[in-house]
């Protein structure tokens, strides 16, 4: 079929088109999902949270900002859902609370003010002693004069929470279309929207726009508001689990005017996340490192906790945030009513839950009149994780599969390797691979696995040795 | 408590600790792959008479699994459809050895497609696989010299970046600092000196290629939890860079494995 534009493709006709596969784009797809409404996900990517979705420090906030704002109100009513929504969905989650530490007393009088604003959003906080903070986290500074603690923070693997989105809402029947960026957007005179992708046209009555960083250029497509976005680049450096795993809680540096500061964060895998750092630029794709901004980040984590030495990193990465003169926006267009922006400066993932609930509530009062399927389903397939399940014999005895470690310096077995690969949004790529299972995130940073993971996506993706992707944009071999 | 001493890493050097240890000890010898030889392979004819005289001594072999954790002297196991627990005194941990990652080395800039580490790089070179036009071999460590005689063999154009890197079309001296550049894959590696390249005065030069492979210096693999750090109680690593001979590795891990017996032996006459 042809369609407008000489464009080839089938027209698919459904009721809301996504624009972004990001956190916050999937976790609105799986809410819809469970709804009357047809949905169709268009994803510029070759995989799912290819964005800033997979370059954050994994930290479920209970708080970010002032009270009163849409997005403190979105995060204070996704936190106490986490331990219900990450077992339904099989996300890794740790509840582990957090300490912001003052080096000093004007950051001890920061947190004083910090503590208020925390209680004026009407979530958990506490100023603790130094001898306190130490007690909670053995690792936190002698330096520390004040501590606030925090609860109600958690980590979890905030790339396995966008695909598990994104599963959960392609098990009930949403076409995620990956490698689609969308080109060009026209109104039809009834009111729809054409989006029109190098792979198809999509057909809609509303768009919502969870492009991130590219909201702009969807928002200018679709004839709606300027909206003005630009990179934040944050830098981080990932900790060896050998003594990662010895933290406790979640520590944060006192945030100043400037920065919300560098933080030293426990991941779900067992290692940590120093970072991030923040700095503004102007080129989207600019996701460099460099030595000295690294240096500096270890040098600033370890005034946190002293032990962190430069030799017990095993990775480091840089993502970009979505930066906006309006930092977060769960709204229509003034100018294009059926046009739904939804972006957030670096909650995304904290405030996911409460947003594609408010998604559909404000798509429902503009006429979508989604309505509650009988025959959807809420929960995924338990996806546990040989490393860290309890009883590993009853695992590797249910599939023999769990047994074969393939990832040795994270021991991730066949099983969860092919569970990536055969899942309803699959891994396409060795890193695709990486960011279901964590496989190759050890300190050998895949040395000794890769070719066998290589081996095994070239089965699943009916590619080769050198043809396989390593990432979502680029293969093994040029 | 057990006599029963594990040993991880069916190479030479474990071999060596083995068939050592079992002349004293009951040994329980563990490897990820089926076979013996590590990375000399288990057809090598030095191989084949070390591992023909560990199982004249009565080791234990467990080939095919891959040990995970050592804790409280139990050394954990887990292949194909089975899991177990070997208890043992003292665990012999001969992982071998791995390239530097781009975190060891500093690589900085883009993380893109088109960056192998060299074990990786040769795997898939042995299977004829031709990956890349122009490709940049960072250092000279013990994989360099074999994957630039390889990928040349396949067509590739071979960059090297080291000290000692003659075997490369393209030479470059080792630099203080080095960067990745590369949209969908690599394109560049920048690489930057103190006191300007060679025939250049700029500090920093960038050097097109389609291919980056992580050659440079033999870091120790460490993948059994608790079994990580220098500091692992009851753990001797048996990681040596060199020697880099099969004969002589074996030497070098039975002689640490005589030693280790002998203190033992004191402390227990004591």
């Amino acid at each position: 079929m042809t369609g407008p534009r000489g464009l080839r493709g089938d027209i698919a006709t459904c009721d809301v088109a996504i624009v972004g596969a990001g956190v916050l784009g999937a976790a609105i797809a799986a809410r819809l999902s469970t709804t009357t409404a047809s949905v169709c996900v268009l994803e510029a990517e070759n995989d799912v949270a290819e964005g800033a979705s997979k370059g954050n420090a994994g930290v479920a906030v209970s708080y970010y900002g002032p009270p009163g704002t849409l997005e403190t109100e979105l995060i204070t009513a996704s936190t106490p859902r986490w331990e219900e929504i990450t077992t339904r969905l099989s996300v890794p989650y740790r509840r582990l609370g957090a300490i912001m530490v003052a080096l000093d007393d004007a950051q001890a009088a920061h947190l004083v003010e910090t503590r208020d604003e925390i209680l004026a959003c009407g979530v958990r906080a506490e100023l603790i002693s130094p001898l306190e903070a130490r007690r909670q986290e053995p690792l936190i500074t002698e330096g520390c004069v004040a501590g606030l603690l925090m609860p109600d923070e958690g980590v979890i693997d905030p790339i396995a929470l966008t695909v598990a989105y994104a599963n959960l809402a392609a098990t009930n029947g949403v076409q995620i279309r990956l490698g689609s960026p969308v080109t060009s957007i026209d109104s039809l005179e009834d009111g729809r929207h054409l989006l029109a992708t190098p792979r198809g046209i999509v057909r809609c009555r509303f768009v919502v726009n969870a492009a991130g960083i590219s909201a702009g250029r969807v928002s200018a497509m679709a004839g709606g508001e300027e909206l003005r976005f630009w990179p934040r680049k944050g830098q981080y450096a990932v900790l060896d689990r050998e003594f990662a795993q010895s933290l406790r809680r979640i520590v944060f540096s006192t945030p100043s005017a400037a920065t919300k500061g560098v933080n030293v964060v426990p991941t779900t895998h067992g290692s940590a996340l120093l970072g991030p750092t923040a700095s503004d630029h102007s080129d989207p794709e600019d996701k460099a490192t460099d030595p000295e901004t690294i240096n500096g980040l270890i040098a600033s984590a370890s005034l946190l906790v002293p032990d962190i030495a430069p030799e017990m990193v095993i990775k480091h990465f840089a993502a970009n945030r979505p930066a906006s003169d309006e930092q977060h926006r769960l709204r229509f267009d003034s100018v294009v009513p059926t046009l739904l922006h939804c972006t957030d400066r670096s909650a995304g993932v904290s405030l996911s839950p409460a947003a594609a609930d408010y998604a559909l509530d404000l798509l429902n009062s503009a006429g979508l009149d989604a309505l509650p399927r009988k025959d959807a389903v809420h929960a995924l397939p338990p996806a546990p994780r040989l490393r860290t399940h309890l009883d590993p014999s009853a695992l590797i005895a249910a599939n023999p599969q769990y047994g074969q470690i393939v990832c040795a310096c994270e021991h991730v077995s066949a099983a969860e390797i092919n569970r990536a690969l055969e899942q309803p949004v699959p891994a396409t790529s060795i890193d695709g691979v990486r960011k279901r299972t964590g496989a190759t995130y050890g300190r050998c940073q895949g040395s000794l696995c890769s070719a066998g993971i290589a081996f095994l996506t070239a089965l699943h993706t009916n590619t080769g040795p050198a043809t396989v992707l390593q990432t979502a944009r680029g293969s093994v071999g040029s | 408590m057990t006599r029963t001493v594990a040993v991880v890493g069916a190479g030479a050097s474990g071999l060596g600790c083995a068939v050592t240890l079992a002349q004293a000890r009951p040994v329980v010898l563990v490897d990820r792959i089926p076979v013996t030889g590590g990375t000399s392979g288990w057809h090598h004819r030095e191989i084949r008479n070390y591992t023909d005289r560990a199982r004249d001594l009565g080791v234990e072999f467990q080939l095919g699994r891959t040990a995970i954790r050592w804790s409280d002297h139990e050394l954990h196991v887990t292949g194909p459809g089975e899991r177990a627990v070997v208890p043992a005194d003292h665990l012999f941990f001969a992982g071998g050895l791995r390239p530097a990652t781009a975190a060891n080395l500093g690589l900085a800039g883009d993380r893109v497609a088109g960056i192998l580490p060299a074990s990786v790089a040769e795997h898939l070179l042995e299977a004829g696989v031709r990956l890349w036009s122009n490709v940049a071999v960072l250092g000279d460590g013990p994989w360099a010299r074999k994957i630039a005689d390889r990928a040349r063999k396949l067509g590739s154009r071979i960059i090297g970046i080291g000290d000692h890197v003659l075997w490369a079309d393209e030479r470059h001296p080792r630099c203080v600092g080095w960067s990745v550049t590369g949209r969908d894959r690599v394109s560049a590696i920048s690489l930057r000196y103190d006191h300007g390249g060679p025939g250049t005065r700029l500090p920093i030069i960038t050097v097109p290629c389609d291919g980056i492979v992580l050659a440079e210096t033999p870091m120790p693999n460490r993948n059994v939890d608790g079994a990580v750090l220098p500091t692992a109680v009851d753990v001797t690593f048996v990681q040596p860079i060199a020697p880099t001979e099969c004969h002589a590795r074996f030497a070098n891990g039975a002689r640490i494995a005589e030693t280790w017996l002998r203190t033992t032996r004191e402390v227990d006459a004591v």
